[in-house]
């Protein structure tokens, strides 16, 4: 498989703080990537620093061969990089279908006619949304926000996603539902990077996961070896994962 | 009118966006239509002029509205690009003696080229920063106007003794024909009105809202914040330059003095009147503009013309005051959240089994004390969905 995003060398600090400091990373086509690492470590910033949100101090971000490590969120979500986030992100005073309209209207799939979906409505039945199609955002319960979130990166028309903590928040039956729901994202063709602490979740559904500790990678590899590295172990893995085990 | 009807009668929920309904729109368009009778309502050609006042302030407050209600930026420029209009106006006038059909699209698109230039950099910020930004570039065009005196004669301003008074073989001058005139500029604040609906409706307008609502994740799925937020400002600024035209042809003058488009007492009168008739409608600014102007009337009416100016200002100022404390949706807003307690409660009544005319007059009694109403939560949709 081909990496169609490769990180290199990616460093960022913020006022004398690395936040990162030279991560490596290939994200190859249809995969599903976990990131994982200890709070602080930069998973977000490298997130941020690959769609745009924030500047990198050095290094390079190229998608599909294109440098984009300068470019501005929104050119980068038209070329088919879409992010989610960690907060409850939706356009509040909007209906549920209209928030989704927008980001139809907006993304990559009005640049280059790519569609995942034949409409909103079609979306809105993916996300199990439908029911509550007409009601504000933010009058929908918890758990259906942060699937019109996700929703709402997909109007956009990814190619690849990355997905900031989608399981934050949600109870266990609702985490596992997620999982099903990236499982259907994938059959889409969509490549998926995805952080989050619910080790369960992440080990379940990747393909492969990198570990981030301090702004370094520490390590990288399939689900089995990277929970038997013992680096990861020590610093992240050791309580959380026998704990959840 | 089938499909309004079955929404009217089967489908009221709480929810349902009070501005389709058959019930409220009707109301509505009627009393759009009652300023057409003003000549014949007003009883003397001062309160025709105030009309006209009022007309040209709802082009204005219509053009702050997209910009501040639907993009969400603090513009404190808007008033000076009105100005900057009028300006436009005056010197066609004065120096090429322009009709009217070539003055009104000039003065706008002058207007929508300085709001572009004036937020071309101030966009590169946001919030308080912003609208200080604005702020300063309003002083500079006041400053401008003030000193660039070979242009604008200084503080003694333009006036402006050929405007055009008329409009093919209609007349619309100012002295014999202030109906007509009236009539001119009613047209324009309808046209403005019906441009802020279509702009609201417009996969525009809903990306304006969503960059009020949420920029960061309007930037993320692709929506280029910067882009539209120059859009807006342009669009609300071409709405600010063709009301200075009217400004000139009512007012045969323009300086930049202290009860000018360029001075600080209009650019908070015009947030105002938006504070006061609702920033979440569409109508908001023609209820805002419409109190700002007839209000002081209103009060001078109450109190048998025995104010001083100053006292009824005072006694003007509180009761906006107070609006905005009862209010804070604006008249707008208060009223649609009345008509939906007044619909809930009669369909949670009745659901309880009270007879018609209880529930009415419970009904009627909620549409006043809104919080009396019962919170609709998910369950109550999922029962009416089954």
């Amino acid at each position: 498989m081909t990496a169609i995003l490769s990180v290199e060398r990616l460093a960022k600090s913020f006022s004398g703080v690395r936040a990162l400091e030279g991560v490596d990373v290939q994200v190859r086509e249809g995969e599903v990537l976990g990131l994982v690492g200890p709070n602080g470590s930069g998973k977000t910033t490298l997130f941020n620093c690959v769609t745009g949100f924030a500047r990198a101090t050095s290094g390079r971000v190229s998608w599909q061969g294109r440098d984009i490590t300068r470019l501005a969120p929104d050119q980068i979500a038209r070329l088919g990089v879409v992010r989610t986030f960690q907060q409850k992100m939706v356009f509040p005073n909007t209906s549920v279908r209209a928030n989704l309209a927008i980001a139809w209207g907006a993304g990559a799939r009005s640049a280059n006619g790519a569609s995942l979906f034949r409409d909103c409505d079609d979306l809105l039945r993916f996300l199990g949304l439908t029911p509550m199609a007409s009601f504000p955002a933010h009058d929908i319960p918890f758990g259906f926000a942060r699937k019109l979130g996700l929703g709402l990166a997909l109007a956009a028309g990814p190619k690849l996603l990355l997905l900031d903590e989608p399981a934050a928040g949600l109870n266990e039956d609702e985490s596992a539902e997620l999982g099903e729901l990236i499982g259907k994202i994938t059959g889409l063709g969509v490549t998926v990077w995805i952080i989050e602490h619910d080790m369960q979740l992440v080990m379940s559904i990747s393909d492969r996961i990198v570990v981030l500790h301090a702004g370094r990678k520490i390590a990288e590899g399939q689900p089995g070896d990277v929970a038997a590295n013992r680096d990861v172990i020590s610093v992240y893995l050791g309580e959380k994962f026998a704990r959840s085990s | 009118m089938t499909t309004a009807l079955a929404r009217f009668t089967g489908n009221i929920t709480g929810r349902y966006p009070a501005g389709d309904l058959l019930a409220i729109r009707l109301p509505i368009a009627l009393l759009l239509c009652l300023p057409l009778l003003a000549p014949q309502l007003l009883p003397s050609s001062r309160l025709l002029s105030l009309a006209i006042t009022a007309a040209i302030y709802v082009i204005v407050a219509n053009g702050l509205h997209i910009i501040f209600s639907y993009t969400g930026q603090l513009s404190l420029a808007h008033t000076t690009l009105w100005g900057l209009g009028a300006y436009t106006a005056a010197l066609l006038i004065d120096h090429y003696s322009w009709p009217t059909i070539a003055l009104i699209p000039s003065a706008g698109l002058v207007a929508a080229a300085g709001a572009v230039a004036i937020g071309i950099p101030a966009f590169r910020t946001a919030g308080f920063s912003f609208a200080i930004i604005t702020f300063a570039f309003a002083e500079i065009m006041r400053l401008v106007a003030n000193n660039w005196t070979g242009l604008t004669q200084g503080s003694i301003g333009i006036t402006v003794f050929a405007a055009p008074s008329s409009l093919g073989s209609i007349s619309f001058d100012t002295f014999d024909n202030l109906p007509n005139f009236y009539y001119l500029t009613l047209g324009f604040a309808y046209v403005s009105i019906l441009g802020v609906v279509l702009i609201r409706q417009s996969r525009l307008g809903k990306t304006f809202v969503a960059i009020r609502e949420n920029q960061e994740l309007a930037r993320s799925v692709g929506i280029n914040v910067y882009a539209h937020k120059l859009t807006a400002f342009a669009l609300s600024g071409f709405f600010a330059g063709v009301a200075g035209v009217f400004f000139v042809y009512h007012q045969k003058h323009i300086e930049p003095g202290p009860i000018s488009p360029f001075s600080a007492f209009f650019t908070i009168q015009f947030l105002l009147m938006i504070l006061i008739g609702g920033r979440s409608s569409m109508l908001g600014p023609v209820l805002g503009a419409l109190v700002v102007v007839f209000g002081p009337e209103l009060v001078n009416t109450v109190f048998s013309d025995a104010l001083t100016p100053a006292r009824t200002q005072i006694v003007f100022g509180s009761l906006l005051a107070l609006s905005v404390l009862t209010a804070p949706n604006g008249i707008a807003g208060q009223t649609r959240e009345g008509f939906r307690a007044v619909v809930t409660t009669l369909r949670h009544s009745r659901a309880r089994g009270r007879s018609w005319p209880v529930s009415a007059l419970l009904a009627l009694g909620s549409g006043f004390v809104p919080w009396a109403v019962p919170d609709r939560t998910l369950d109550d949709r999922e029962r009416e969905a089954s």
